[in-house]
């Protein structure tokens, strides 16, 4: 009786901790049918479609897949009515179970990868992407880091394993060349010979590598008696033409057809590849799951280049599968989007992530598509899986559901206003036609498609306008000259010396109309700015048009002006230089006063003499402490310099030397200073953007477009902020692209005060200060509709 | 051999008991206000009689013998000595470089005059087991010892007593080359004695030479006479743990790390017994989610029915020593008797001591704790030490205390 009662209490100990693991609520053994199914789904089988289709499954294997399955009584039906519902992904490689560590051999046909998987980890990342079944590669480090495994992600531990030896690894990329010095003493040390000497190993050059691979391959060994019975697949790690063909070479040489994982330029050699019937798992050379921290203007680089290779594969009649970037089997839907994109026939996509994965792997038998007997891994999805916005909603993995999508769940979220249906330029390249906004107390919380907000959100329909962030213009003088009704008052620009301390925030009035007028035409971010003429001009103040008390200014010391033009140039520079000098002086002087000032602090309790005086502080100079802050990159440095002699001395010394976040104002001489393009943060131009620079006509926005060198339209004028965006049209017309003017509008004057993380982007996060236009932006014709400013509408052009 | 020698040697000890007529007994008497026995019956106001370090009889109602010593401790608890089933203390360093040496044994290198003998023994631990530490693969065999002694064969209780195994990467090395180097040294090793086994048998073939220090480690371990302790830092390392132990068919304990409670279901299912980590209660942090969930370690395996042993680990704030443990234990929800128990009689069953520590019954060695109070209260004092019968340990003489709280009092 005891007996009897401690082992049910065990039962439900165990099953209680299944129920732990899987996450789901209910105890399966409890429930009175092992059958399983779900109705009501458009079911992708390769290239069938079954509308309104059955799964029935039991024990995590299908039993029947189609439009009339008959159910057995009490199956546990689920209706997933409009869904659709596909095969789970297949990861044909991933580095789930290399941890950190690295094996003392540079061949080793022992080591079994799935001897570091990690069985109880929840795989959450993986599911959320379909990938339900994942190769495990045993390294990536070695020339022959051992045998690859196949497993199923979020499967109970005794279920995780599908195949434990699926292939043998070699790498014949840059990353095996380090093998370590090999230690390798024998496992029984004799008196004579305790500790073995270090010995080196190879291959440490492409071309070692290759000898060693080939001397391994003609070793007799049962590792090597299995590849060439076809009873062991051999996989080779290699990117580049010159590894791929390699790889073909030796596997000729042993008669093996060989699978070319990673083939980064398999395209370039897909004819070779298909003599050798070799097969491609082609890895995604796009992150997508990482923010691209490049910036936004710099030239369109390597990935792309290489986004043709499965087109090319294909067209070849090479077998393609398809992974993704990362080391940790997610992103394959995206990968295979992103193929797509770049001519990879449609039709044999999802294969690419499923059938033909699997079969690379050896387990087509078991996983990667929907047929009697497979294993019930399935993910259900809201759409078509290629098209935009479908999402993943249910992962299966041998019949456990074991990942929900939460986030459809939570999407009616805050907010108080939505912009429904507008075209959306992003500011940053986005261009997002029939797009929602929602936001919530002045901050955009998500743009995409068909937002949800709760009931009481104030909802604009913009259907056939265009919205863009607020404008920034980097160049104003607007309130500095104020021209009320009554009388004109004239404040005079600032120009260094005393001046320098004053933001010229604290003198603008804020209810110069001129705010009004450049709110209407969509100007918001208004940096009025210091005088010239003095080395250390003066600063700029970052202005928000049409906002009240707190808001309206938004930085008092948003730049320093610096003034390195002219014939004296390098005077000014040298001028430049002591007043750095002068700063280190005061810098020293301020830590030794901290110093000391610690040591006081610090002093001993019977210090009864008194023997330690507190140390005097140091007098505090607002300008230094300005340019300390500049010269820790909180506060940019607004460069005026012309010619290219200038540009190249003073940005070297500025960005290079002292670090400065250095922004050029001008800058004509653009055209003789390339080699340090890169130290600059970016441009700013003011009309006219042509101009007769050495006897020749230069067109400085495509000048410095095809230099890659981020720049910002300003208006420099004191009126004339409310003109910006017809400056930028008239760059437009002598073809600058639209989608650049608007960056030079937006994001990059943002970026450029250091404060994209708020403005001239819209995103989530981002104040929501936008624009609206009732057509293209720098067609003349397009008017300003509409300004919200932290989500209210704060203009509204009436009589339209 | 070995045999024949102890049944030599007790014949003749017989025979001389027998010619000075007994005056060789040493008998012993313990008074008790409550014997604490460990097997199920605690005794109010109890007798103990030794004999010679064993315990003879245990009743209340017991004649006191005429020549017996008497120590009068009716006003305190006995109860039986705490055992430690695993410790890499008492080392100069717990772990050589190379990580495959089965030969190694820690006898060969504790150091009695650590302090950590001293505090052990005043925290009532009367045995212990010294294993090599967790960085290593086959680390070396286990010396148990009774911390008192200025010589490390005083100390010695018994040796070789377990051999520790670590699923716990050495050297750098990756997880899965870690597994593997375990398995092909099982496999060779295994390979190794089956053909010299076959050779010494064959008696056409010359005998075989000695078998190398490792491979007589390896040979044990096979025979079962030699217990492996395999480390397992997470809840994967146990599933592959057991796999192996499984494959090569050894007799093994899980010394466990704090994330392997969820392979609990899978230790049960291969019946092994365990060592738990000295934290025994921490937060485990959902990556998905970022939630934390409270991880009581004993109480899972207690209701799984998994036997248990604590450990403690002098630098840890709440688990110091081994009652400090078994109180957490109780504070978190672990009936106390299954406390008590996992630090005295399953420990001693684990590192072979189970017919001789861990309980108060006759057969037993008298290695017994006199209290002050309630072995798991932290006001309570552990007033005596006896191991075999005889005091080793007693508060009232231990200067370094006194300096200790004196220390505190300032």
């Amino acid at each position: 009786m005891t007996f009897t009662r401690m082992r049910i209490t065990t039962l439900s100990m165990v099953g209680l901790f299944m129920v732990l693991l899987s996450g789901q609520g209910a105890l399966q053994a409890a429930d009175a049918s092992p059958h399983q199914a779900i109705t009501g789904v458009t079911i992708l089988m390769g290239d069938k479609v079954i509308a309104d289709g059955v799964i029935l499954f039991k024990e995590g294997t299908i039993l029947a897949v189609g439009k009339n399955v008959k159910l057995p009584k009490g199956t546990r039906t689920t209706s997933e009515k409009g869904k659709v519902l596909m095969a789970g992904l297949v990861a044909a490689d991933s580095l789930l179970s290399a941890g950190p560590g690295a094996d003392p051999h540079s061949i080793n046909t022992q080591l079994v990868a799935v001897d570091g998987f990690d069985y109880f980890s929840s795989f959450q990342a993986q599911l959320a992407g379909g990938t339900t079944c994942a190769y495990l590669s045993p390294g990536d480090n070695r020339l022959v880091p051992g045998l690859g495994s196949v497993v199923k992600l979020g499967a109970l531990p005794e279920k995780a394993i599908v195949k434990k030896v699926a292939a043998l690894d070699s790498v014949l990329t840059p990353k095996a060349l380090n093998p370590p010095p090999l230690y390798s003493p024998k496992p029984y040390p004799l008196p004579s010979e305790l500790f073995p000497h270090q010995e080196g190993q190879l291959p440490s050059t492409p071309a070692s590598q290759a000898a060693e691979f080939r001397r391994f391959l003609a070793q007799d060994n049962p590792t090597n008696t299995a590849l060439k019975d076809n009873k062991l697949t051999l996989r080779i790690r290699a990117d580049s033409v010159a590894e791929i063909k390699t790889a073909l070479t030796i596997a000729r040489e042993n008669r093996l057809s060989p699978v070319i994982v990673g083939g980064r330029e398999a395209g370039q050699v897909a004819p070779e590849i298909r003599r050798a019937k070799g097969t491609v798992v082609w890895r995604c050379p796009f992150n997508f799951n990482r923010v691209d921290t490049r910036d936004p203007q710099a030239p369109v680089e390597k990935p792309h280049l290489y986004a043709y290779t499965p087109a090319l594969l294909e067209k070849a009649g090479v077998p393609v599968v398809i992974c993704g970037a990362t080391d940790s089997a997610q992103d394959l839907l995206s990968a295979v989007s992103f193929a797509v994109a770049h001519g990879f026939p449609r039709e044999k996509a999802l294969a690419a992530v499923t059938s033909q994965a699997a079969s690379v792997l050896g387990v087509s038998d078991k996983v990667g598509s929907l047929d009697k007997g497979k294993h019930a891994d399935f993910i259900l999805l809201d759409g078509m899986p290629l098209a935009e916005g479908t999402a993943i909603l249910k992962t299966y993995v041998n019949g456990r559901m074991v990942y929900e999508h939460q986030g459809l769940k939570k999407q009616a979220q805050a907010g108080d206003t939505l912009l429904k249906n507008a075209l959306v330029l992003t500011g940053d390249g986005g261009h997002y036609p029939a797009t929602d906004i929602l936001i919530d107390k002045g901050i955009i919380v998500a743009v995409g498609h068909d937002l949800k907000g709760p009931a009481r959100a104030k909802s604009i329909d913009l259907t056939g306008k265009v919205v863009i962030p607020g404008l920034i213009d980097l160049a104003s003088r607007l309130g500095t000259h104020y021209f009320g009704a009554d009388n004109e008052t004239n404040v005079p620009p600032f120009n260094g010396g005393s001046t320098f301390l004053l933001s010229p925030g604290e003198i603008i009035r804020p209810d110069d109309p001129c705010f009004k007028a450049s709110l209407e035409e969509g100007v918001m971010g208004i940096l009025v700015r210091g005088g010239e003429g003095s080395v250390v001009a003066g600063t700029g103040a970052l202005l928000m048009a049409g906002a009240v008390r707190d808001d309206f200014l938004v930085k008092p010391f948003a730049c320093i002006d610096v003034d390195l033009s002219g014939s004296s140039w390098l005077s000014r520079l040298n001028q430049f230089k002591s007043l750095m000098g002068r700063l280190d002086a005061y810098e020293k002087a301020g830590k030794q006063y901290r110093d000391a000032l610690e040591d006081y602090t610090h002093r001993k309790p019977r210090d009864t003499l008194n023997r330690m005086k507190e140390p005097a502080p140091p007098g505090v100079n607002p300008q230094y402490e300005l340019l300390i802050k500049a010269r820790k990159r909180e506060i940019p440095l607004f460069v005026r310099v012309n010619r290219g002699d200038e540009i190249a001395g003073v940005v070297k010394f500025l960005a290079g030397e002292t670090g400065f976040a250095c922004n050029l104002v001008e800058a004509e001489g653009m055209l003789r200073a390339p080699h340090v393009a890169h130290l600059i943060n970016g441009v700013i131009l003011t009309p006219p953007f042509q101009r007769r620079i050495e006897g020749k006509m230069v067109d400085l926005p495509k000048l410095l477009e095809k230099k890659g060198i981020p720049f910002a339209i300003a208006s420099d004028g004191a009126l004339g902020s409310l003109y910006l965006r017809y400056y930028a049209a008239e760059a437009v017309r002598r073809g600058l692209s639209p989608d650049l003017a608007l960056r030079a509008l937006t994001s990059v004057p943002a970026r450029m005060l250091g404060v994209s993380d708020q403005f001239g982007v819209i995103a989530k996060s981002r104040q929501a200060n936008l624009v609206v236009l009732d057509g293209p932006v720098f067609t003349p014709g397009s008017r300003v509709q509409m300004v919200l400013l932290k989500g209210n509408v704060v203009y509204k052009r009436s009589g339209q | 051999m070995r045999s024949k020698t102890r049944i030599t040697t007790i014949l003749f000890l017989a025979t001389f008991s027998l010619l000075v007529h007994g005056a060789s007994r040493h008998l012993v008497a313990i008074k008790t206000k409550l014997t604490l026995t460990g097997s199920g019956r605690d005794q109010q106001n109890g007798i103990i009689l030794i004999e010679d370090g064993i315990i003879k009889e245990v009743s209340p109602s017991l004649k006191i013998p005429w020549n017996a010593e008497v120590i009068d401790e009716s006003k305190h608890i006995v109860m039986p000595g705490f055992v430690l089933a695993h410790t890499s203390r008492g080392l100069e360093r717990a772990n050589e470089s190379m990580p495959d040496v089965p030969f190694l044994s820690t006898f060969d290198a504790i150091d009695p005059f650590q302090s950590f003998f001293r505090d052990s023994l005043r925290n009532g631990i009367t045995g212990m087991l010294i294993l090599p530490g967790n960085s290593t693969r086959f680390g070396g065999t286990g010396t148990v010892v009774k911390p008192t002694g200025k010589l490390v064969e005083d100390m010695l209780i018994q040796k070789p007593v377990g051999l520790k195994i670590s699923m716990s990467p050495a050297g750098g090395q990756s997880r899965m080359g870690h597994v593997q180097q375990l398995r092909a040294y099982l496999d060779g090793a295994k390979k190794s004695l089956d053909k010299w086994n076959k050779q010494a048998k064959d008696p056409k073939t010359p005998k075989p030479g000695e078998l190398s220090p490792a491979l007589k480690t390896m040979d044990q371990l096979f025979k079962g006479t030699l217990k492996a302790f395999v480390y397992c830092p997470t809840a994967s390392d146990v599933i592959r743990a057991i796999e192996l132990i499984q494959q090569f068919k050894f007799k093994a304990i899980l010394v466990l790390g704090e994330n392997t409670w969820k392979a609990a279901p899978y230790i049960k299912k291969a019946n092994l017994p365990v060592i738990l980590p000295p934290d025994i209660m921490f937060f485990d942090r959902n990556p998905d989610t970022g939630e934390m969930k409270q991880v009581i370690l004993p109480t899972i395996f207690a209701k799984m029915r998994i036997p248990f042993a604590f450990q403690c680990d002098p630098s840890s704030y709440d688990a110091r020593t081994l009652w400090q443990v078994a109180a957490e234990a109780v504070k978190y929800g672990l009936p106390k008797n299954l406390a008590l128990a996992a630090i005295s009689s399953t420990p001693a069953g684990m590192i072979g001591l189970g017919g001789k520590t861990g309980q108060i019954r006759p057969g037993m060695e008298a290695n017994l704790l006199v209290l002050t109070g309630d072995p798991l209260d932290p006001t309570t004092w552990i007033d005596k030490v006896l191991i075999g019968g005889k005091v080793v340990y007693d508060r009232k003489k231990d200067e370094y205390l006194k300096l200790l709280l004196k220390g505190s009092q300032k």
